[in-house]
């Protein structure tokens, strides 16, 4: 028996739709609309419902959220878009480019045999808290005489000299509370420090490693803090994290081993100005200093640990 | 600590200087480009009196001339 388009059918909105499926509902309800249906064709458009895909897994911000910032060449996030604009050096000219690009000749077809700079390196927090620079002579390299820079097979960013990349403002600690992870290696030579981040408000704030000693430091309130033991060799990829536990002490893994860091101070770290590679204001960069992922969580992720750098190792390969 | 480079009484003949290097340069290049300056000033202002300064680069010397060796007070890091 043929019936009508009658009243009363849940249609479901376009953009709830796949589109295909719309476009072929769409057809068969004109053809009711002008001829008849069958039952079935009716009921098999009103049965038509959105069904969600389910939530991404494996994504490093979606599984552990509440990043503060986040900076890396690969995609910590699914809405990530752009992960880096790039100034290639024959004549100046910028252009963003997805984690996708930097990988499949994308970026290397953009700056031909020249060097590529690092102008912004985008914030996947959804903080916009974006690390950039605005002087060319102190912009770090990520491709050097038209070859991406990578170390152990991924993308990495080299800080050479008088380079850093600034964060006007971030929310480094609330509560006396942080995490910071960081995928670096160096080629340093003994005595010269590595700056991860560093800051200032009232008093030095930073994250720094020192190659000849047997510790690594970390300056807070004007004072170094030592993971004693722990050490930074020299051309070997770390996965570095930080973790302020309690109000005085933090646990430090280096490369999944654990280091207990002394007290660390008492300011207020609350949206000051940050530079990753560099000192804030000095120039204490190295030579060949390669950061490939920053995260800073305003808060302690201790629990979220094994998962949080598990999903980072598994990139990297780095232990 | 002693700097190569090239130094200035004023603030603001530090910024002619380093807008001088970003004309050279090309600088910058479209309004959505982040990039402004191809050299930036420092200002030495644990020194008295205060005095700005651009670090020496190959690539400016064709604009700013030879540079000189001056003294730059800096911060003292904190020791363990």
């Amino acid at each position: 028996m043929g019936l009508g388009l009658g009243l009363g059918i849940w249609w479901p909105t376009q953009t709830s739709i796949i589109p295909g499926l719309l476009k072929a509902l769409c057809a068969r309800a004109t053809y009711c609309e002008n001829k008849l249906c069958t039952t079935a064709t009716l009921e098999e458009i009103a049965a038509v419902r959105y069904t969600p895909p389910p939530p991404p897994t494996g994504i490093l911000l979606v599984d552990y959220p509440g990043a503060a910032a986040a900076y890396s060449l690969r995609n910590l996030i699914d809405t990530t878009t752009s992960v880096v604009r790039v100034r290639r050096s024959n004549d100046n000219t910028e252009q963003d480019f997805s984690a996708a690009e930097i990988t499949d000749g994308t970026l290397t077809t953009f700056t031909g045999a020249n060097d590529g700079f690092v102008t912004t390196w985008y914030d996947q927090s959804g903080n916009n808290k974006h690390a950039v620079q605005a002087t060319a002579s102190e912009q770090p390299k990520i491709v050097d005489n038209g070859v991406v820079i990578l170390e152990n097979g991924k993308s990495g960013i080299v800080w050479s000299g008088d380079k850093r990349l600034l964060i006007t403002s971030l929310n480094v600690q609330n509560s006396k509370r942080f995490t910071q992870i960081s995928v670096f290696k160096t080629s340093n030579k003994p005595n010269e420090l590595d700056w991860i981040l560093s800051g200032y408000n009232s008093n030095n704030f930073g994250i720094a490693f020192q190659n000849n000693i047997n510790e690594s430091r970390f300056l807070f309130d004007g004072s170094w803090r030592n993971a004693s033991g722990m050490i930074t060799e020299v051309n070997t990829q770390y996965l570095r994290s930080i973790y302020r536990t309690s109000d005085t002490s933090a646990n430090v893994y280096n490369n999944e081993n654990s280091y207990l860091s002394n007290v660390i101070g008492d300011t207020s770290y609350n949206n000051i100005p940050i530079a990753i590679g560099n000192h804030l204001y000095q120039d204490e960069s190295p030579l060949d200093f390669i950061i490939q992922e920053i995260i800073i969580y305003p808060t302690d992720q201790s629990t979220n640990r094994t998962g949080i750098e598990t999903n980072i190792n598994t990139e990297y390969t780095i232990y | 600590m002693e700097i190569l480079g090239y130094k200035y009484l004023t603030e603001q003949e530090a910024i002619d200087a380093r807008k001088q290097c970003a004309d050279y340069y090309g600088l910058p290049k479209t309004p959505e480009d982040e990039t402004l300056y191809w050299v930036d000033y420092n200002t030495a202002e644990l020194d008295t009196p205060v005095f700005w300064y651009i670090a020496f680069d190959d690539s400016i010397e064709m604009i700013l001339g030879t540079p000189e060796t001056f003294e730059v007070t800096f911060p003292e890091e904190p020791t363990i």
